[in-house]
């Protein structure tokens, strides 16, 4: 069983008649046993793999999608549920030939899984509402508790998209998703739609040799999740308002939308299955002033495994007339809201470049630029200088490039909300 | 709520119980002390805790308050336990009260009475310290059936109230502590009180203070272990200047496991007439500094019952203020009190 710790930075000190209680709680699980929820047979898989058209052209894609395919098999975990959905105008099971529900991995099931897939041939559209409602009713004959799928893809959805919006919304809390697209192709909002629904990622694999190493990452990481449903419980006083609850690391992603009341007072955001793994939050909340000197509990931050709390964290309040102490900018609060207009800065620019709006997306870049040096994001920054000529990183001063790669643009674009710990640089951004 | 808690009356030599009326033991024939002092159940405790204990901030039931302490609906820092304590036996009482501006009571008081003689303890947890509330009362609890106990045998109260400091260091000494937080392991300050016949002996360690208020006036009883207490002995300044000083509310000793030692600072006064003797925390003196201050505000002594004096004086710090919590013991020697108001 996973050991979960908590810990909150914040500066609890409010100058007379502040309100806004900023902090940044930390999740670190440890101890956790993927391979036992494995083995218990709490843990699913599914494999889906774009088989339109598009993938045969070049036709290295297909095969590297069916290199990559097996090598995600061999992750596979013995006692793992699986299955292989090829995705098209349909989806259809490719893998368990019976189609209805999932094999249980094994020697013999995870070679008939690879054999099966070196046969994956493109041709047709792309519905990947489809793919998913497949998913979904694969997983859905499935006991496991843990289920997750990876969707490759290489192309933009060709589909009604209110079809695809209705698909999602139903799979939201039946699967988690984390979502890859191959070659420049596809559609970074539309992946990035479905991965943050599904709570997982999205991201660019350039060229398709990098598919099969991506793939035994994704697995991997898969494979180590013990707890099948974390959830982060927030408790606010009466006349409190939370702000917003946002994820910060590993990646920036608002929670906020996302929050089921419980009682007038507190709400959860689930977090979806949870590994050996360090995830930072930031919780905003707005409390009801309060005299100097009186401390009160701004937010009371629990974790859940499963229905059980398994930590918590508690975020103070202390009213106080020592300017000195309230003034003080917690260094990670800092860090991670510069870290969230980081990502912000990027998609905005990427858009305004898209749109043709280059003084904007010159601003807004440049911006980014200043936030990603100052905060040590040198993966960022390594990318922000495919897409701009930094002249001087401390004022933010770039020149958008005359030559961008498209591939470039958009893993600039899926990595923008990655983030860093507070340290990475030589000082916080703020 | 309320509770009542009367220690059964024991031989003081074997620890049989006895009964009441008895001049002797009857399991080992031991003499039992004056007449009356092992008559059963007139030391009898009751202790009160105030009905209406709501949140200082929204109102809102004891029961509301989460056991990490805070209020379960607004959040204000906030322990319901020992809010406001009252406690009476016989004609001696207590009130500790949680203040105004402190989140939780930190003090903690008992009292024992038995045909004429009595005991106080009061003990205040150093807010700087782990479990600062636990401690305190972990060391009344210790130390409480220590001076019960030589109430009823009519030992050398010297004797007791050095053994009643030595039990409440051992049970101070054992609350768990992490050695790891920034404030040290918990501690308190302790002053105990006995009367018995015609003399008082009081033992202190830390601010705490006992008093004796006559119709002449009042004095403290021994002095403060603290900063302050050295700076006035020194003669150099008032006491109100030393409180108000640095590190004025610095104490120099306390029970914990950190103590320095347990041998309370000891006081033995053969009383000269009738009076009243007080046992507070700082929460009471820090507005009344002087002995002429508590002279002021206790009044003639003899014209209210002891809990109604208790409660006056919790009330008047708090009206002052409240800074801190405030405990207030009172007994009686040779006075006829009234009767509690409104009774």
């Amino acid at each position: 069983m996973s050991e979960f710790s908590l810990e909150v930075f914040q500066n609890e000190f409010l100058a007379d008649g502040a309100t806004t209680m900023d902090a940044i709680v930390t999740v670190t699980a440890s101890g956790g046993a993927g391979g036992a929820a494995a083995a218990a047979g709490q843990a699913a898989e599914v494999l889906i793999v774009d088989t339109s058209g598009s993938m045969s052209a070049p036709s290295t894609r297909i095969r590297a999608a069916r290199t990559a395919a097996a090598a995600a098999i061999d992750g596979i975990r013995d006692g793992v549920q699986f299955a292989v959905v090829a995705g098209g105008e349909v989806a259809t099971t490719f893998f368990p030939p019976w189609g209805t529900n999932l094999a249980v991995a094994d020697n013999v099931t995870r070679g008939q899984a690879k054999d099966a897939v070196s046969h994956l041939a493109a041709g047709g559209g792309t519905a990947m509402s489809t793919w998913l409602l497949q998913a979904a009713d694969l997983f859905a004959s499935s006991t496991a508790t843990i289920r997750h799928a990876i969707l490759l893809t290489d192309g933009e959805n060709r589909e009604d998209p209110a079809r695809l919006d209705d698909a999602i919304r139903s799979c939201v809390g039946q699967f988690q998703a984390d979502c890859r697209g191959v070659g420049t192709d596809w559609i970074v909002s539309e992946l990035r739609k479905i991965a943050s629904a599904l709570m997982g990622t999205v991201d660019i694999i350039p060229s398709p040799e990098e598919m099969e190493a991506e793939f035994q990452r994704l697995m991997e990481s898969a494979m180590n999740r013990g707890v099948a449903a974390a959830t982060l419980r927030v408790w606010c006083p009466q006349g409190a308002r939370v702000n917003f609850v946002r994820q910060v690391a590993p990646d920036v992603e608002d929670l906020t939308g996302r929050a089921v009341p419980i009682n007038p007072l507190t709400s959860d955001f689930p977090l979806g299955a949870w590994g050996d793994e360090e995830r930072d939050y930031h919780v905003s909340v707005t409390v009801p002033a309060n005299a100097v000197g009186v401390e009160m509990l701004a937010a009371r931050v629990s974790l859940l495994a499963g229905p059980d709390v398994v930590g918590q964290a508690l975020v103070r309040a202390v009213w106080t007339d020592d300017e000195a102490a309230s003034a003080r900018i917690n260094p990670e609060v800092a860090h991670y809201t510069g870290q969230a207009e980081l990502a912000a800065n990027i998609q905005e620019g990427l858009e305004a470049l898209k749109s043709g709006d280059e003084r904007t997306a010159t601003v807004k870049l440049g911006r980014a630029t200043q936030l990603a040096v100052a905060s040590g994001n040198d993966g960022t920054v390594k990318l922000l200088r495919k897409v701009v000529d930094v002249e001087d990183p401390a004022t933010g001063t770039v020149r958008i490039r005359k030559d961008i790669d498209k591939a470039d643009e958009m893993a600039l674009d899926t990595r923008s909300t990655r983030t860093v710990r507070v340290g990475s640089g030589a000082k916080a951004s703020q | 709520m309320s509770s009542v808690s009367g220690a059964e009356a024991r031989c003081p030599e074997c620890d049989e119980p006895v009964a009441a009326g008895e001049s002797f033991c009857e399991a080992c024939g031991a003499e039992l002390g004056p007449p009356g002092a092992g008559a059963a159940g007139s030391d009898a405790v009751t202790v009160r805790e105030s009905a209406a204990t709501t949140c200082p901030s929204c109102d809102a039931p004891g029961s509301d308050a989460t056991p990490d302490g805070y209020c379960g609906q607004c959040g204000r820092r906030w322990s319901p336990a020992r809010e406001h304590e009252e406690h009476t036996a016989g004609p001696v009482a207590a009130v500790t009260d949680r203040g105004i501006d402190h989140w939780r009571n930190e003090d903690a008081v008992g009292i024992a009475w038995l045909d004429g003689r009595f005991a106080l303890v009061v003990c205040d947890g150093v807010s700087a310290s782990q479990e600062p509330q636990a401690v305190s009362q972990a060391a009344v609890d210790a130390a409480l059936p220590v001076l019960r106990e030589a109430l009823v045998g009519g030992d050398d109260p010297e004797v007791a109230v050095i053994e009643a400091a030595a039990a409440a260091q051992k049970a101070a000494a054992e609350q768990p502590f992490d050695p790891a937080q920034a404030v040290g392991p918990g501690a308190c300050t302790f002053v105990a009180v006995v009367v018995q016949d015609d003399v008082l002996v009081a033992g202190t360690l830390g601010d705490s203070r006992a008093y004796w208020v006559s119709d002449d006036g009042a004095f403290q009883i021994g002095r403060d272990d603290s900063v302050a207490a050295d700076l006035v002995a020194s003669g150099r300044v008032t006491a109100k200047e030393a409180v108000a000083g640095p590190g004025g509310h610095a104490i120099t000793k306390w029970l914990g496991v950190d103590a320095v030692d347990a041998l309370p600072r000891l006081t033995t006064v053969e009383l000269p007439g009738p009076g009243l003797i007080l046992a507070c925390s700082d929460g009471l003196w820090n507005y009344a500094p002087e002995p002429e201050d508590v002279f002021d505000l206790v009044g003639p002594p003899g014209e209210e019952s002891a809990i109604d004096l208790a409660r006056r004086l919790v009330e008047f710090a708090e009206m002052s203020g409240g800074a801190d919590n405030v405990t207030v013991a009172v007994g009686p020697y040779g006075l006829e009190l009234p009767q509690e108001e409104g009774t």
